[in-house]
């Protein structure tokens, strides 16, 4: 189980694409990341076909209690991302049911160690049509992660540890 | 980091630079990021190269953590040229090179 997370925010669900495939250059496991994002622009070679990704994709999205639309990434490009989970809360799936699926989402981020303070933060990004890209492990991975993210243009970039405090945030602009 | 994985995160860089289908700016971050980032200024460089990294890692970034000081990488590839990005990539790429002479003269 993962004892901590790291949550970037970012303009956009195709930034938060490109932070994950950074995160996979540095071999960081792809089964443990989620992009999630409201976009109703898909980022290219996005397909919503689960039966596309391989199973740590539903994996990943069931461990995190998320049972909404996922999305695996394939395509010549985006190749290399195949594997991640990715939540997409609008487009397809807008209305009633985005509203069930963001619900569901925030409410599964307790078990990434996210306050419930930092929840209410995400829920305006994500209604901005901000992305989210969570990265989970141990806490060396997540130190690992933080270091390599801090590189990136995120909007913000936290630290969370699974007995429920929240760590410091350390972007936000 | 050992000096064999110092070598090998350069290796890493520098294949991200060649094989990455971006623009150089976007490549230059990828490598940076997710590979040179990671080499921290106690980590055992040649004395060969150590001034080139420094100057290298001060160009593309001088973020400090816990964050309020500095400015990422992001940042700074936003606000140079693509010619000033080619020069940085071009610096790797011989860093590289001279971190495996070091290796191979240590070898021999």
């Amino acid at each position: 189980m993962a004892e901590a997370c790291v949550v970037g925010v970012y303009k956009s669900l195709a930034e938060g694409q490109a932070a994950a495939h950074i995160l996979q250059r540095a071999e960081f496991p792809r089964g443990q990341m989620m992009l999630v994002g409201t976009s109703t622009e898909r980022p290219a070679h996005m397909v919503e076909d689960l039966s596309m990704g391989d199973d740590s994709v539903k994996d990943a999205a069931w461990g995190a209690g998320v049972g909404g639309v996922l999305g695996a990434l394939t395509g010549a490009t985006a190749g290399a991302l195949s594997g991640i989970a990715v939540l997409l809360v609008a487009g397809p799936a807008a209305g009633v049911l985005a509203g069930a699926v963001l619900g569901a989402f925030l409410g599964s981020l307790a078990g990434w160690g996210v306050h419930k303070s930092r929840v209410a933060h995400y829920e305006k990004y994500l209604k901005s049509g901000n992305a989210l890209l969570i990265a989970e492990g141990n806490p060396e991975e997540v130190a690992h992660v933080e270091r390599i993210l801090k590189e990136t243009d995120t909007v913000a970039l936290d630290v969370h540890v699974l007995d429920g405090s929240e760590a410091r945030e350390i972007v936000e602009s | 980091m050992t000096p064999l994985e110092v070598r090998e995160t350069f290796r890493k860089a520098v294949q991200i630079l060649v094989d990455e289908n971006e623009k150089i700016k976007e490549r230059l971050l990828i490598a940076y990021a997710s590979q040179l980032s990671l080499v921290r200024p106690t980590d055992p460089l040649p004395a060969e190269v150590a001034d080139e990294f420094r100057w290298l890692r001060y160009a593309l970034s001088d973020a400090e953590m816990p964050y309020g000081y500095g400015e990422r990488a992001a940042k700074k590839l936003h606000d140079m040229s693509d010619e000033e990005a080619s020069e940085l990539a071009r610096t790797i790429f011989s860093i590289f090179l001279q971190l495996r002479e070091v290796e191979q003269a240590a070898a021999d």
